[in-house]
């Protein structure tokens, strides 16, 4: 068993970035935080077995891939990803192993996303703002926005399309 | 300043409107069966789509949690994996080791059977847990069966995972964020998390403290989602579901349809039908699991549960045949002292006398309190009295028990859930011909014993108790 504070200390560095690649896999995001944790509770039984880890995130990501594709094999528990299929594709896609996202490596630095939602048009942050930071589903911001439901949905794909290309470009800057 | 919509590659100006819109139903959670094997068939092979779906969850990610300060998660996620890391994956068998010797000890000094609530771990089958993952599964309930009477039959585990299937009986479990659950069988149901139960079929109550507040119970056709409060559920192996609200408010949802129902509501489900439907509040059918979700896990003689019911029209009902128990408020901060007549084991008259005793206040504590009730529906005669014997036993341990009217009326604004106006308070301990009534607490604190001799008005005692 590894000490506590060394412990903490590569909870504290990757939990974030774990916790986005889960969620990449499409794991349903109430879940996300409980598949971390199990993450790092593998880690944490493991880590005398391992020896010295010369990369702990690769490594918490492989962990994290073998248990979302557990997930994939318990039909009482599929309620945890949003579509098992879809997640077998996404896990399919890199078989050669898991790679830190691009995205994942911002996770910790809010203010790049709080740039990046600047340029976005009024319209499109608002709608953004109204389904993330209010719950609020397509129909109600359409209501609300004077919008159709399914140009709610085409809007917010496209603002999260050009906040992923932003992130990408300050990752780039990083 | 250039638009960042405005700047979209080439690439993506091509994705099919279908893509884009079945990608986001499904991150609405409102993208039905035929809709996943589409999306599937437009994925599948291709995975540029594919890495920019995962950045699309990511960037979901990022904004749904721009604004949540977590940075505590660090500290919170290793001191807990650390604490499950160390119990073994053998803790439960050393748990079990405990509570057997436990019992014997309990059973040694001849303690009331309820004690085994807590404390007998045998008698029941554990729950089996789904699925065949190489991670330890954290135990989220502690789950107790009741025999006749009330009796405990065993206590067992639950971990997250457990799917239970029980042909009879009641069972109660209590989560460890003091979420209490009471479930009648025949039922079937998954305890997906702390937060969560999937219910096949079957009957449960459910009541949820603060730090349980988001709890869900999902069915065949819809779900429900706590915001505080009391509430029960039945439905069938079909899918044919009933919420009722009994405190509080509930969200209900089916597909996209979301309702916010509020205490003496009730709505329907099924899979056949798309909508929700408001039905007429009769919450009877939950009598059973209604009181032992609020703490009530035996009755005898005169004295049985009041029947379930907002908790207006709960405290005001009436019988002619019972001394009814009638649950208060629950969650009340101990931040202040109260007066009571009965202060521990013993009975009045005898242990104790009319003179009132102070409890000290313990803030780090929360109270809860039941009302026994002897409360006539018609007039009688001023000369018809009749003697009304019983006892009702709790989940928690009694504090004290408030029997005449100067400490029911200062109790009441901590506890009651209407006002009273009545001139006829608490019980007589001077009656003429008739004997005093009598009240007793038995040794563990958790049985009531009282004897009423009851005539045209009421006669009440207020229990105070420890909440869960």
């Amino acid at each position: 068993m590894p000490d506590l504070k060394e412990f903490t200390s590569v909870v504290a560095e990757h939990h974030a970035s774990l916790r986005y690649f889960i969620q990449g896999l499409g794991v349903s995001p109430a879940w996300v935080d409980d598949m971390a944790q199990d993450t790092f509770l593998v880690a944490y039984r493991k880590w005398g077995d391992a020896g010295r880890v010369e990369n702990p995130g690769a490594w918490l990501r492989t962990i994290a891939r073998n248990l979302v594709q557990n997930e994939t094999a318990k039909l009482n528990r599929r309620q945890r990803l949003l579509d098992e299929n879809l997640t077998t594709l996404l896990l399919n896609a890199e078989p050669g192993g898991p790679e830190a996202g691009e995205i994942s490596d911002l996770s910790t630095r809010r203010e790049a996303l709080r740039e990046c939602l600047k340029v976005l048009s009024e319209r499109a942050r608002g709608v953004v703002e109204q389904h993330y930071y209010h719950d609020r589903k397509s129909e109600e911001i359409g209501r609300e926005f004077a919008m159709k439901p399914a140009a709610v949905r085409k809007m917010l794909f496209h603002a999260r399309q050009a906040l992923a290309g932003c992130l990408r470009t300050k990752v780039k800057e990083a | 300043m250039k638009r960042m919509d405005e700047d979209l590659p080439d690439k993506l100006m091509d994705l099919p409107d279908e893509l884009i819109e079945l990608l986001e139903l499904l991150q609405e959670g409102a993208l039905d069966e035929a809709g996943r094997k589409r999306l599937h068939s437009m994925l599948e092979g291709r995975p540029d789509l594919l890495r920019m779906v995962a950045d699309h969850f990511a960037v979901s990610r990022a904004l749904a949690h721009c604004e949540v300060c977590d940075t505590d998660f660090a500290e919170r996620t290793a001191a807990h994996v650390a604490k499950l890391a160390n119990e073994g994956e053998f803790a439960f068998v050393g748990q079990v080791k405990r509570r057997v010797i436990k019992r014997r000890v309990v059973k040694s000094l001849a303690i009331a059977a309820v004690l085994m609530l807590a404390a007998v771990p045998m008698a029941l089958k554990p729950p089996v847990p789904t699925g065949s993952g190489s991670v330890a599964r954290v135990q989220v309930a502690t789950m107790t069966k009741l025999g006749k009477d009330g009796v405990a039959l065993g206590s067992t585990a639950v971990h997250e995972g457990s799917r239970i299937e029980e042909k009879s009986g009641l069972m109660r479990l209590e989560f460890t964020n003091g979420a209490v659950v009471a479930v009648e069988a025949p039922v079937a149901f998954e305890v997906v998390s702390a937060m969560e139960i999937v219910l096949e079929s079957g009957r449960l109550n459910a009541w949820c403290p603060e730090d349980a507040h988001g709890f869900q119970v999902r069915t065949a056709s819809a779900s429900l989602k706590d915001l505080g409060t009391s509430f029960g559920v039945s439905t069938t192996a079909d899918g044919r579901s009933e919420f009722v609200v009994l405190d509080g408010a509930v969200e209900v949802k089916k597909g996209s349809e979301k309702l916010l129902l509020e205490k003496g509501e009730a709505v329907t489900s099924s899979k056949k039908e798309e909508a929700l439907k408001p039905v007429d509040f009769e919450p009877l059918e939950f009598k059973k699991t209604w009181a032992l979700a609020s703490g009530i896990i035996a009755t005898k003689g005169a004295v049985v549960p009041a029947d379930p019911d907002v908790p207006e029209k709960v405290a005001v009902m009436e019988s002619d045949d019972h001394v009814l128990v009638i649950p208060e408020k629950r969650g009340v901060i101990f931040n202040r002292p109260i007066a009571v007549e009965v202060t521990g084991p013993g009975d009045l008259p005898g242990t104790f006398d009319r003179t009132p005793e102070t409890i000290l206040p313990v803030p780090e504590k929360r109270l809860r309190s039941v009302i026994l009730r002897f409360d006539p529906k018609g007039t009688w005669p001023p000369d018809h009295f009749l003697p009304f014997e019983g006892e009702v036993t709790f989940d928690s341990p009694v504090v004290g028990i408030s029997c005449l009217r100067d400490t029911l009326e200062k109790s009441d604004e901590l506890f009651a859930t209407v006002s009273w106006s009545s001139r006829f308070r608490g019980i007589e301990l001077d009656q003429g011909r008739n004997p005093p009534d009598y009240v007793q607490l038995s040794k563990d604190r958790r049985t009531v014993k009282i004897v009423f001799f009851a005539g045209a008005s009421t006669d009440e005692v207020r229990v105070i108790m420890e909440d869960n």
